[in-house]
């Protein structure tokens, strides 16, 4: 399976919209900052203003500063202490994180928790962003647990679709404690 | 029957098909003659023993199932029975049943003549003369001849090669509930699910207008037969012998 | 040391008639079971490595069961160097005395769970409950259950028995209690939203979480969960204490064997390639870090399980609660998980709650009475547990065990002697032929005793003819 990296991220892409995922891709001529801004701008839509949105990674801050909007947003950093910061998130509308890798073979991103990454942004809010590099994307979820296991943080999780449930009547509901909607944005790093 | 070879065997005609379905046996009598078989039946038979094995009464099992290996053990003719059920009883439990009591050799001499008469049929040639007009049948295959014997096409194959059109019943893959003396200690769930099966044939009944179920385990279709006609609904319910030997046609 | 499992004290009959009487449970039932046994096997049809992967993970498991001593020995060592603390519990006492110890010890008022069939088995809601610490489930159907008083009647769905308007009912109780409005109808995705947001606030103010685990990694002493709600991220992610309470057969040894295992639950459960969210966790939260718990327990469980170990049984510890079996049974699909009286329903559940927990008669007769032995369980394993075998085996030891009814037993003795004879046969039909004349009223039997009057109760039975076909036969190619 060293397919790769466009035929990795098209079979990313197929899997990950199965599960009502959304995605966006940086183009050429635009900076990341700029894919951003149009993500979110989609994003948005639907979400009364301000929207509260979280940016927590330094790398996620620093994009942030870039960031040009239409709509009127509140970004959502680190509060002086870890119940307010909390609080802060669980406040909010829209969370992003930096995916550590994702599987083309099941339409995954994995999140770890480190000194300068949360998983609150893709648990609380109703909305989740993915910035995925498409270097990182593997091809089965082998390689990923590989990559886990070498790293091993306290907490990690795999994301692989919206929060849902059958519960009632085995009707399919999706946003029940964690995200309705999901989207990844795909770009390319120097790695590339 | 020209230029067909013809072949010795034996008639495991099951207990059900002896004592309540005779002329299911009779066809298949008929449909084997038809198809270059000579039939020979030894009455020491009595039944395979599965009703008691299922129910976890081995001692019972093993001793059905030595009066089956006498009865057959005389000649070296492939045994054709009809029943998946049985068969499979015979290919998958006797090994085990048996083999405190008989070597391996023994056990292996009858296990590897058993053959359902569906499959038995597969592998002849089909009659010659198939039906001008397109009967259509609803087809209920037996669990074991799907999971254990692992036949799943030779009943609805040797249907459509003598003409028949073969409609599938919706959920076709869950148990009709019979399940030996289940249908007996556990009236009420083997009947819903028979209702389950009964009102998915009745599907089929009225989007194709299937006239007859067909199936080639005698148990099961007695179970689904006796419910429909307590329910006062006599739709026709065939063995699958019954449609196969030319006479019937 | 065999196990404990809870029971319904309710006999066979009640549990089995009160399911087949709601006609709502049975319709909702068909149609999700139906759905998802088909998106079994989809998935794993149009995906090629699926079932390369799950052969290697029944290999996996099956080593890790014959090498569980070990195991569990290099899992306490691993969990207690990432900072965890490991305790072990014999059986379900044992194991629920332990959780209320630890939420004692840290004045603990409010525990949310996420979804775990090990906590049903210990009864852990009520142990905890006994020593004032309120209990929360998170998981939508776990939630509409433990409003209803009830038990989750399917692994993968527990309230799948309860329609939308009876969970409105269940709601609008709870907003009455909190003094809000009810909804305005029983809308399932109002419903859903309503759950969203009263759990919450027990998310977010809760003193203590609690899980279970799919499986544990002994190489690196780490917990997955896999959930679709997100539920398992709130639990272990917020409250600043942790309890995972994990079956010793759920440890795996290596992440390598994680590897080929970790889909095969959602692909033979759901039908997909993964569920929403696999959560792993490898230790109590970093200083510097914002998520998890401030201490981490894991509550290793005995239960039973070490017993099967080595036996011909041991096979079944390698269930990964996929719940496929349950989604093929006709019998489960017919009755629901209630009728079991056990918290492990359909076929897996038969064997597990009669061989974790020998000493219940009305587990045993489970295995007569509730199954039709079509092996469709065994056919859709994933694990490639033979369940209708085991069935089988358990029917086998409750008539060495005289467990049944003593005319039951007779029957079958007097049916099997007669019939291992060719003379024997001939005199039932005798006898069957004389007794039909007496049975039959208006050309058809009505009754007829023992067994046989089973079938009579709701099907008719064709009489035997004049003329069998041996003797039709003996007289056409007769001697
Ligand atoms: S026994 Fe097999 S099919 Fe049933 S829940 Fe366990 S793993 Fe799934």
């Amino acid at each position: 399976m060293g397919n790769n990296v466009e035929e990795r991220v098209a079979q990313f892409a197929i899997n990950w919209q199965r599960l009502s995922g959304k995605i966006m891709r940086q183009d050429l001529q635009e900076t990341l900052g700029e894919a951003l801004s149009r993500a979110l701008e989609v994003i948005c839509t639907g979400v009364p203003e301000p929207a509260a949105i979280i940016a927590w990674e330094p790398f996620v801050q620093d994009l942030a500063r870039t960031v040009r909007l239409d709509c009127q947003v509140e970004w959502i950093g680190r509060r002086a202490s870890r119940a307010n910061s909390i609080a802060a998130m669980a406040s909010a509308d829209i969370g992003i994180n930096v995916a550590q890798w994702a599987v083309a073979d099941t339409g995954s991103v994995a999140l770890y928790v480190t000194p300068e990454a949360t998983l609150y942004p893709s648990l609380l809010p109703k909305q989740h962003l993915v910035l995925l590099d498409v270097a990182d994307i593997v091809p089965t979820v082998r390689e990923g647990l590989m990559e886990l296991r070498k790293h091993l943080p306290q907490l990690a999780k795999i994301i692989t679709g919206p929060s849902m449930s059958a519960d009632i009547e085995g009707q399919l509901q999706i946003g029940v404690h964690g995200p309705q909607s999901v989207m990844v944005l795909l770009w390319a790093s120097d790695r590339n | 029957m020209s230029g067909r070879e013809i072949s010795d065997v034996e008639l495991f005609v099951t207990c059900l098909v002896d004592l309540v379905r005779p002329q299911a046996g009779i066809a298949a009598v008929a449909a084997l003659e038809e198809r270059g078989c000579r039939v020979h039946f030894s009455d020491q038979q009595t039944c395979c023993g599965q009703f008691a094995y299922n129910a976890g009464h081995v001692d019972q099992a093993r001793a059905m199932a030595l009066n089956f290996v006498q009865a057959f053990e005389g000649s070296t003719r492939p045994i054709v029975a009809l029943s998946g059920s049985c068969a499979a009883m015979v290919v998958e439990a006797y090994p085990k049943l048996l083999k405190d009591v008989l070597s391996e050799t023994a056990i292996e001499r009858i296990v590897s003549r058993i053959v359902e008469l569906t499959q038995w049929l597969q592998s002849s040639d089909p009659l010659e003369g198939a039906h001008e007009e397109r009967i259509r049948v609803a087809y209920h295959l037996g669990c074991h001849m799907r999971r254990l014997l692992r036949a799943e096409d030779s009943g609805q194959e040797v249907l459509r090669q003598q003409g028949y059109e073969v409609v599938e019943l919706g959920d076709a893959d869950q148990c009709c509930g019979f399940g030996g003396t289940f249908s007996m200690s556990e009236p009420e769930l083997s009947t819903a699910m028979a209702d389950a099966k009964i009102a998915a044939l009745k599907e089929v009944r009225q989007q194709y207008g299937v006239t007859a179920l067909v199936g080639a385990d005698m148990g099961c279709l007695l179970h689904l037969a006796g419910r429909m006609i307590r329910n006062g609904d006599d739709f026709d319910v065939k063995y699958i012998s019954e449609l196969l030997a030319g006479g019937s046609r | 040391m065999s196990g404990r499992l809870p029971y319904d004290p309710r006999p066979w009959r009640v549990r089995r008639d009160s399911a087949l009487g709601n006609s709502s449970m049975r319709d909702t039932l068909q149609r999700v079971a139906g759905r998802l046994s088909k998106a079994k096997s989809t998935a794993y049809g149009d995906y090629q490595i699926a079932d390369k992967w799950r052969l290697a993970g029944v290999a996996a498991k099956r080593r890790a069961i014959s090498q569980i001593d070990e195991l569990v020995v290099q899992v306490i060592g691993e969990i207690e160097r990432h900072g965890g603390k490991v305790h072990r519990a014999r059986d379900a006492a044992e194991a629920v005395r332990c959780v209320v110890e630890v939420a004692q010890k840290n004045g603990v008022k409010l525990a949310v769970k996420s979804k775990s069939m090990v906590t049903e088995e210990i009864e852990l809601n009520k142990g905890l409950e006994d020593a004032g610490v309120q209990v929360v489930e998170t998981d939508l159907g776990e939630y509409i259950i433990q409003l209803a008083h009830e038990k989750p009647s399917h692994i993968l769905a527990p309230a799948i028995h309860r329609n939308r308007g009876q969970v409105k009912e269940l709601f609008d109780v709870e907003a009455d209690r909190q003094g809000m409005a009810h909804l305005a109808n029983a809308d399932i995705e109002q419903l859903t939203q309503f759950a969203r947001q009263q759990l919450r606030q027990e998310f977010l103010s809760a003193d203590m979480g609690v899980t279970g685990g799919n499986f544990l990694v002994a190489e690196t002493g780490t917990i997955v969960l896999i959930t679709n709600e997100g539920n398992a991220d709130m639990v272990t992610s917020l409250p600043p204490l942790l309890v995972s309470i994990v079956g010793i057969e759920k440890i795996v040894g290596t992440w390598d064997d994680l590897s080929y295992l970790l889909q095969q639950p959602a692909l033979s459960g759901v039908g997909q390639r993964l569920s929403s969210y696999t959560t792993f966790v490898s230790g109590p939260r970093d200083e510097s870090a914002m998520d998890g718990p401030d201490q981490w327990h894991v509550v290793l469980l005995d239960n039973g399980r070490r017993n099967l170990v080595g036996t011909p049984e041991e096979s079944i510890l390698s269930c990964i609660r996929c719940g496929a079996c349950l989604n093929v049974c006709p019998v489960f699909r017919q009755i629901g998980g209630h009728a079991y009286g056990s918290v492990y329903p359909g076929p897996i559940g038969i064997v597990v709650s009669a061989n974790l927990d020998p000493s219940m008669p009305s587990f045993l007769d489970l295995a007569s009475q509730a199954c039709s032995m079509c092996y469709a369980c065994s056919e859709v394993c994933p694990m490639d547990i033979p369940l209708a075998d085991e069935i089988l085996t358990l029917r086998n030891h409750r008539v060495k065990t005289m467990a049944e009814p003593l005319l039951v037993r007779r029957t079958y003795e007097m049916w099997g002697r007669l019939w291992s004879t060719k003379a024997g046969y001939q005199k039932t039909i005798r006898i069957a032929r004389l007794g039909q004349r007496f049975l039959i009223q208006k050309k058809k039997l009505r009754w007829a005793p023992g067994l046989f009057g089973g079938w009579l109760k709701t099907r008719d039975m064709p009489l035997i003819p004049p003329e069998t076909f041996r003797e039709w036969w003996a007289k056409t190619h007769g001697e």
